[in-house]
């Protein structure tokens, strides 16, 4: 997981980078900890993630009655920063950048991060459930160009291949 | 090899100056201001980039890039001050230090320079810097711990700086801020027997003497300011918790600048926009959804504003500029303001267009025009 952050905390301007569960708990913490501006209030990565978790809970129930779903996406910016929180599987995405970085920079690198992650999370799913890994990673690569074309299985005749001198070839009744 | 080098960046500054005066426009003055950062000669590209501005002043890059570059320059300044400082500290570097991390809003570390000149030379003047850093904390951020530092170190200073009445107007400003007048009053007065004849200080006394309503001590005025986010000299809403929602084509009269409702229809047809929403105290216009649904849109849109307000100065990021909300609805794009705020349901992708487009309803809704 720390490894899936990793380019998120790298980009210009991030000041941190978080995995938090839905109820607010940090998972993975990268960058620093520590806000320019922020002073105490996020010092803690443990009260940034609680404070992120609350206000989308609250921009849920703002919501609610309009029945719109949750959000996939969301970005406060700020006079002193902007913090982006993105859905990813059973929990939230955090960054907070810094002023003059603009979140539109930041939604690929983040989109990126969830679709490792949840590429993993399958991965580690089907290991679980006895495929081998290479079975496994087999079944998470993409299909190629033509994802509808099933490349077809195998068989014992496509295995055999016309000798040079057409010796090998069926001859006979049928085969003349 | 360097000298290869200058002469090559030379060469693309020459060409880039060339194309700028041959077709001025905002992108070719980025390209010049981008050739002289690389140089490293930020003092040039940020000339460039303000000539920019200047000429285009809607180009977005263009002032994302002098952010930059003043950024910049900051850090080198900054970075050559620390190091004149571990060698030989003295009080103008350690002001210069303090002043220019308050001037770009980095609060925490310009408290933090304060706090280690203290420390070394326990002068009035550090615990000054001290609160003004903790001080513009509170401004910002709105939080009771904050604005009672700030007044202690402030309090602090005072006692520290004889004859100087640059903690006494901290202090000052602080109490009026909070609401605290009866505190503000009594500082105001001192100033004005230091400072005689003073006449914005006497303004500011008149002020603290007319809004002066009774006894509140400086806890009570600062528990005041969490609670409702707002400070003292603010203008406030008429009553937040019973918004009136008018559907702009309805005929009821409302307390609106007089231009919300022409510019709420106009934005109306640009392609995209499922509603457009302007709230200004307890008045929200629509153009989009209908009655109840209009009712019950608006409520969101004003709640998400005060949560998503709120939650910003909890999480230390200062004031609220933009609240973006995607999902499977479209995106909710909102702009809180002073007065107001203007919000767009956009259905598709979010184009420039759509952005200017709330910007100008933000901007109408914080407008001092009121419709008769």
């Amino acid at each position: 997981m720390r490894a899936l952050l990793e380019p998120l905390a790298t980009v210009p301007g991030v000041q941190i980078a978080m995995l938090v569960s839905e109820d607010g708990v940090p998972i993975v913490v990268r960058g620093e900890a520590r806000q320019e501006s922020g002073g105490e209030s996020v010092d803690d990565a443990e009260v940034l993630a609680g404070l992120t978790a609350s206000w989308i809970a609250d921009v849920c129930r703002a919501i609610a009655p309009i029945s719109w779903n949750t959000p996939r996406h969301l970005v406060l910016r700020a006079s002193r920063g902007t913090l982006i929180a993105m859905q990813a599987p059973r929990a939230l995405l955090v960054v907070v950048i810094g002023r003059g970085v603009q979140a539109g920079e930041l939604r690929l690198p983040m989109e990126s991060a969830i679709a490792r992650m949840e590429r993993e999370i399958r991965v580690g799913n089907q290991r679980a459930s006895g495929q081998t890994p290479a079975e496994a990673d087999e079944s998470t690569q993409p299909t190629g160009i033509f994802p509808a074309r099933q490349a077809p299985a195998p068989t014992v005749a496509a295995r055999v291949e016309p000798a040079k001198n057409r010796n090998s070839e069926p001859y006979g009744p049928s085969g003349e | 090899m360097r000298i290869f080098q200058g002469w090559l960046a030379g060469g693309r500054v020459r060409a880039a100056k060339k194309r700028l005066a041959e077709n001025p426009t905002a992108r070719r003055y980025a390209e010049l201001a981008q050739e002289h950062a690389l140089l490293k000669d930020l003092d040039r590209a940020l000339k460039v980039v303000e000539e920019g501005i200047t000429a285009f002043p809607a180009d977005a890059d263009l002032r994302r890039m002098s952010g930059m570059f003043r950024q910049l320059g900051l850090e080198d300044r900054t970075r050559a001050l620390a190091r004149e400082l571990e060698t030989a500290p003295r009080p103008a570097l350690w002001r210069e230090m303090c002043e220019m991390l308050l001037e770009a809003g980095r609060l925490a570390r310009a408290e933090d320079a304060a706090a280690q000149w203290f420390q070394t030379t326990q002068e009035g003047e550090a615990q000054y810097y001290r609160a003004r850093a903790r001080a513009e904390r509170f401004f910002a951020d709105r939080r009771r711990d904050d604005g009672r530092l700030a007044y202690e170190l402030a309090d602090a200073a005072e006692k520290l700086m004889e004859g100087d009445p640059r903690a006494l107007d901290l202090r000052a400003q602080i109490a009026a801020r909070a609401g605290a007048w009866g505190e503000a009053r009594r500082d105001l007065s001192r100033l004005l027997e230091i400072n005689p004849g003073d006449q914005a200080l006497e303004a500011r006394f008149r002020m603290a003497v007319a809004m002066f309503d009774g006894p509140k001590t400086i806890d009570q005025a600062f528990r005041e300011v969490e609670r409702s986010g707002r400070l003292a000299d603010e203008p406030r809403d008429r009553d937040p918790k019973a918004p009136v929602v008018d559907s702009a084509e309805s005929e009821a009269p409302v307390v609106a600048p007089a231009r919300a409702r022409p510019l709420l229809q106009q934005i109306a047809r640009i392609p995209g926009i499922q509603a457009a929403f302007y709230l200004r105290g307890a008045t929200a216009l629509v153009q989009g959804p209908k009655g109840p649904t209009a009712e019950r849109t608006a409520r969101t849109v004003r709640e998400i504003l005060t949560v998503s307000r709120s939650a910003a100065r909890r999480l230390g990021l200062g004031h609220a500029a933009e609240i973006r909300i995607e999902g499977d609805h479209g995106t909710l794009l909102m702009l809180p303001g002073e007065l107001g705020s203007g919000a767009l349901w956009i259905g598709g992708e979010v184009t420039r267009r759509h952005e200017e487009a709330v910007r100008d309803l933000s901007i109408a809704a914080s407008s001092d025009e009121v419709a008769a």
